[in-house]
């Protein structure tokens, strides 16, 4: 199992201070208990300025309940929480200061009009200038329909309205639970591409979602839950890198599968059909090849699969995984 | 604070429920006094009652009375207003956006209550204003004098008294509402218990009434009780109460504790509990 550690933290020189600046976001030992259910276990997070984390699990994971932490909506039963350097905990006011989010599903007043409902967050943040509505309509491509009652937006327009929300205050650290949920590919594709823009800019983003693809081609880095807990972490192509399968045709698969069994690197065996798929480091594949070969196993076919993240989702947080663990499919 | 009260305002001003209730308080008053003195024109009925009604129409008593419809159904829309105004925030989830915007959770209450507030005295002035306006082509109407006679002294100061009369149980009603929503997170308990209060409440003062001795005393310290004790005094110039009703000074101090205590109840509840995040399933 992949367990990076949140390696270098802290970028380039300066002093003391501009380096914890440079941190937006660092999460520690965050833990949520409801009853007997742990949502949240000692999660970690860093977040640099610029970067694009994306925090990825399936239904229940425990992403909502990571963020609603972070927000201050859920009180956390153990853990830290620094916001451009700010205990979030302690001064929640002052640390969400430079913070925007959306959470959960788009959430607005449906009596109000799409500006209004600005106007309502504007006056919740206190200080944002009237002409930054029309900035953020524009980026989301909502100008023309903002004098519209939000109950007659479509899902797609209310969460480029909730984007819009959360940016009108120009914050720091933009989060984003699920920004795609429920939208036709079109809107997704249209949301993926908003965010593509944010990130161009400079904008950090912490983006939350169970929808593999959309994190592969926004995110930097990933860290990937499961049932509360992280159970995988690291640069998008370190991971997938780390995680490739080499699949094997052979003579005898039952003896290549005894013999490689046996073999160390080898974290995993799986047969599908007269394929053996190993996985193992790329790298050591004329190791592979050398070995069957001493072993008077002749090799068919030898090739490195390349895997998706979905694959690898797949496997980490999958119920039949067992961390660490190697055995036969 | 003062963008979170405008914020909340906003809101209020912008729901069209807020001004349909407002335009019920008014169209009901205007339309039972005028059904009344169309009632009071029949052959048939009692001069005394006439007199009553016709009165009742025209200044100055249609404002103590307009005060206590108001007293009665705005305390009722109000409690629906409020309940409407807080649980529609957990229901929408806008909660969670405004509260994880970084605004502290007593502002967020003290603003919505302010806001709340202030529909409360508008639900009071603005019916008020227009019924005392009616009153004058009623007057003409009717061929009675615009202010019958009766009036000796300054009347504005016992009008001013009379508002605040009916202000203060109708803030307490919201306190009440605001309450129950908080800790329910249910727009529909807050109506429900408010409501069922409304009904409750004076059942059980009779109920302890009829009980006697010390129970009896506990009546004495029920909200709707003070409220209705208060609104008693309404009236120009020196007012006959009927004997045994409470005294104003305690009406003020019980309801300005049942305020108290429905206030700081919604305050430590809501700044302790978690926000709900899950949507509503
Ligand atoms: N208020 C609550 N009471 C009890 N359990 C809760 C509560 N909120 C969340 N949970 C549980 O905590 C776990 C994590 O939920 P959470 O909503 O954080 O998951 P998620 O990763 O956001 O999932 P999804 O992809 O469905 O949004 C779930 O098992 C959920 O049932
Ligand atoms: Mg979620």
């Amino acid at each position: 199992m992949v367990m990076t550690d949140g390696r270098a933290v802290l970028r380039g020189r300066g002093t003391r201070d501009e380096r914890v600046l440079d941190t937006v976001l660092r999460v520690e030992g965050l833990t949520k208990r409801y009853g007997r259910r742990v949502a949240v276990q000692g999660l970690a997070l860093k977040l640099r300025r610029g970067e694009v984390l994306g925090l990825l699990g399936p239904n229940g994971a425990g992403k909502t309940t990571a963020i609603a932490m972070i927000l201050g909506l859920v009180r956390p039963d153990a853990g830290t929480i620094e916001i451009l350097g700010v205990d979030a905990t302690r001064e929640r006011e002052r640390a969400l200061r430079r913070v925007g989010a959306i959470i959960e599903s788009p959430s607005f007043y449906p009596y109000l009009s799409g500006i209004d409902n600005l106007r309502v967050l504007a006056l919740a943040r206190g200080g944002v200038p009237e002409r930054r509505f029309a900035e953020v309509l524009e980026l989301v491509g909502l100008t023309g329909r903002e004098r519209e009652r939000v109950s007659s937006y479509s899902l797609g327009m209310r969460q480029r309205l909730a984007i819009a929300g959360a940016l009108l205050h120009q914050p720091e650290l933009l989060i984003l639970d699920e920004p795609t949920n429920g939208l036709d590919p079109q809107g997704m594709a249209e949301i993926r591409q908003l965010i593509l823009r944010l990130a161009a800019e400079g904008q950090t983003i912490l983006l939350c979602s169970h929808l593999l693809y959309e994190v592969q081609q926004v995110c930097d880095r990933v860290v990937i839950l499961s049932q509360g807990q992280v159970v995988a972490e690291g640069d998008v192509e370190e991971l997938l890198a780390q995680r490739t399968r080499t699949a094997l045709r052979v003579d005898d698969p039952p003896r290549a599968i005894e013999l490689l069994s046996e073999v160390e690197w080898i974290e995993r065996i799986e047969q599908e059909g007269d394929l053996l798929l190993l996985t193992m480091p790329s790298e050591r594949q004329f190791e592979l090849s050398a070995l069957l070969h001493a072993h008077g196993i002749a090799v068919g076919e030898l090739r490195v699969q390349s895997r998706t993240l979905e694959e690898f989702f797949l496997d980490v947080t999958g119920p039949s995984t067992t961390p660490g663990g190697r055995g036969v499919a | 604070m003062r963008t979170l009260i405008r914020m909340e305002l906003l809101k209020l001003r912008k729901r069209r429920m807020t001004w349909i209730m407002l335009g019920m308080l008014v169209g009901l008053r205007l339309a039972g006094t005028a059904f009344s003195v169309f009632w009071s024109s029949q052959a048939g009925v009692e001069p005394e009652i006439r007199e009553r009604i016709l009165a009742s129409a025209t200044l100055p008593n249609t404002i103590p009375d307009a005060l206590n419809f108001i007293a009665g159904l705005g305390a009722f829309l109000l409690a629906i207003l409020t309940a409407a105004s807080m649980g529609s925030e957990y229901s929408w989830g806008t909660l969670r956006a405004i509260i994880g915007s970084g605004v502290p959770r007593s502002r967020f209450l003290a603003a919505k209550l302010i806001a709340l507030s202030t529909a409360a005295v508008a639900y009071t002035v603005v019916p008020l204003v227009i019924v005392v306006g009616a009153a004058v082509p009623m007057a003409w109407l009717l061929d009675r004098p615009i202010m019958a006679s009766g009036i000796d002294g300054p009347w504005v100061g016992d009008v001013l008294l009379m508002m605040a009369r009916t202000v203060l149980p109708l803030l307490a009603q919201v306190a009440m509402a605001f309450a129950i929503t908080v800790v329910t997170r249910s727009q529909a308990a807050g109506v429900g218990v408010a409501l069922a209060a409304t009904f409750v409440e004076p059942l059980a003062a009779l109920v302890l009434d009829m009980l006697g001795g010390a129970l009896a005393a506990i009546a004495d310290y029920l909200l709707l009780v003070n409220a209705q004790a208060l609104m008693q005094y309404n009236g120009f110039g020196t007012v006959q109460v009927p004997q045994g009703t409470l005294s104003q000074t305690h009406a003020v101090l019980v309801i300005l504790d049942w305020m108290a205590l429905y206030v700081t109840t919604a305050l430590l509840v809501f700044r302790r509990r978690d926000i709900e995040v899950r949507s509503a399933a």
